[in-house]
């Protein structure tokens, strides 16, 4: 042969990535039609942290959507939620969006968004805890992107 | 996965951070010897007007013990506690003869040293204050041999003891026969009651001294391991104890003091290997080891039946007070924060209770840092069930968090 093909990536159908979320968080609902799921499970980061209802909306074509749905979240006065795309509706920004690196069709929602999700509640306690996000990450500001 | 022996791990973990964190460091203590040898080395030289004397310099109090705390702010200062032991006997010397014998060597020390401050006289000792950046404070108690002595005086009272050997006389310039010779001066036995603490968690320190490499190098025999070497949890909770103490209580003349939180502490004691069940287990029983006498509070000495550290309290009602008080609080704030609920940041403000907000903000982001850091090194993963970090499962795979 010795004609290398570039490797397409080939997308995770809903059914798979159904599997993978259930395998690792086996106490969970799912609702799934043809294009789209719907999971909500239990995640808590360590024993000593709370247990969270987290949400994933996840449709074909589209970057999943995570949501933190229970408890509330403690937003402390005059302060803003660190990582999340909409204060009001709790959803988490786990990785950079653009470019396919960190996150694409290809991945198993479970070995990526959930662990992610599992990590953004944990470094959120010890934000509320010592005023600090240590977990890392950047920002996203209008001219420039400051790293942390 | 058994959530409740996880949870007590993780406890267990934090906790000995928290330790970690009021202890001083190896240099210090050796800073403190180096020091204290000094001074020794002073006191053997040629032109030393004690040489004749064979004087032994040795430290005692926490320092000796391995119980040293960070000072609660930054210009807290750390008091080194000294022994300097003189051959001479009663007949042919006052007290006021040794503690000046020694007080001269000690003022020329001083001036030799360019200390910006003279040597202080105290009540029993001398002290120096090392006025740089160590932070230091030097206490010189003069001292000679009383093994015999204080063997005949536990006869006479018919009580014993098994360490008698190492057993001083010290001078005090408010006793009554202060300048009198043949008189009789109290008694003190800080190396006896060294060995009686070492004796109370020998096991752990046999352990930590076997299983430790460096050590075992560093120290051809258990015997001449330093204790602050073996950070048992004894020494641990020892260490959360007096900074609690000094957290709740530092300003006030009468708050308790640290022979009495150590020698019951030490009591309650029972060489658990774990400094969790230590603290809850010398919390909750060392109130148990205060005996009653006809109405008064005994803490006795453990290495003299005739010394009560508490002999302050019925003359200083306020004293035994405020010692209850202050168990009554520790105890709430230990068993609140072994039961913490609803998240890292209520066990983040329990340890602000027990231990200060400074040291629980240090602890908690250390924590995190570790976490970040098994991250950055493809260390660390998410559990099935309900992807719990650690060790096992799905690993985390690198990412950068986003958004505003």
């Amino acid at each position: 042969m010795g004609v290398r093909s570039k490797v397409k990536l080939k997308r995770l159908t809903i059914a798979q990535q159904e599997f993978g979320l259930r395998e690792i968080c086996p106490e969970s609902e799912c609702d799934t039609h043809h294009n789209k799921l719907q999971w909500r499970g239990l995640l808590s980061p360590t024993p000593l942290s709370q247990e969270y209802i987290i949400e994933v909306v996840y449709k074909v074509g589209l970057s999943p959507k995570i949501y933190v749905k229970e408890p509330q979240l403690i937003i402390p006065a005059g302060k803003k939620l660190p990582h999340v795309y909409c204060q009001k509706e709790k959803r988490l920004c786990l990785y950079y969006p653009r470019g396919k690196s960190e996150w694409n069709e290809s991945m198993s929602l479970a070995r990526t968004i959930l662990p992610w999700a599992s990590e953004w509640l944990f470094y959120y306690e010890i934000w509320l805890s010592t005023g600090e996000w240590l977990g890392g990450g950047i920002h996203d500001t209008p001219d420039k992107k400051r790293a942390e | 996965m058994n959530k409740i022996t996880d949870r007590d791990e993780q406890v267990s973990k934090l906790l000995l951070m928290l330790c970690k964190e009021l202890d001083i460091s190896d240099a210090k203590y050796r800073e403190a010897e180096h020091r204290y040898n000094a001074v020794g080395k002073w006191l053997k030289r040629p032109e030393s007007t004690v040489r004749a004397y064979a004087p032994d310099i040795y430290v005692q109090g926490s320092f000796r013990l391995g119980t040293v705390i960070k000072p609660i702010s930054d210009e807290g200062e750390y008091d080194i506690d000294s022994v300097c032991k003189l051959e001479l006997t009663t007949e042919h010397c006052s007290q006021k003869d040794l503690k000046h014998l020694v007080g001269d060597e000690i003022k020329k020390y001083a001036t030799a040293q360019a200390m910006k401050n003279p040597a202080d006289e105290g009540k029993r000792c001398w002290t120096l204050n090392y006025a740089d950046e160590s932070k230091f404070h030097m206490d010189i108690l003069p001292s000679i041999p009383s093994a015999e002595f204080f063997k005949l005086l536990l006869e006479k009272r018919a009580a014993e003891s098994e360490w008698t050997d190492d057993a001083i006389a010290i001078t005090d310039n408010t006793h009554e026969q202060y300048e009198e010779k043949g008189a009789d001066w109290l008694v003190s036995n800080p190396k006896g009651y060294s060995d009686w603490f070492q004796s109370r968690m020998v096991v752990v320190a046999r352990t930590n001294y076997s299983t430790s490499e460096s050590l075992m190098e560093k120290y051809a025999s258990i015997e001449e391991v330093p204790a602050f070497e073996f950070k048992t949890p004894l020494q641990r909770a020892i260490q959360v104890l007096k900074y609690h103490r000094d957290l709740k209580f530092g300003d006030d003349e009468n708050k308790p003091i640290s022979i009495i939180i150590t020698t019951l502490a030490a009591h309650a004691y029972n060489n658990e290997s774990d400094v969790k069940d230590a603290l809850v287990g010398i919390v909750e029983n060392m109130l148990s080891h205060i005996r009653d006498k006809e109405g008064i509070c005994w803490v006795a000495n453990p290495v003299n039946p005739l010394e009560n550290f508490a002999d302050k309290w019925p003359e200083h009602p306020k004293r035994k007070e405020i010692f209850y008080q202050w168990h009554a609080e520790l105890k709430a704030d230990l068993r609140a924060l072994i039961a913490s609920e609803g998240g890292m940041h209520n066990f983040g403000a329990g340890m602000s209770k027990l231990a200060g907000e400074g040291i629980s903000e240090t602890v908690m982001k250390k924590y995190a840092q570790n976490i970040k850091t098994a991250r950055d090194n493809g260390m660390l993963k998410a559990a099935k069930g309900s992807a719990m970090l650690g060790a096992i499962g799905t690993t985390v795979k690198s990412h950068k968090f986003y958004g505003s």
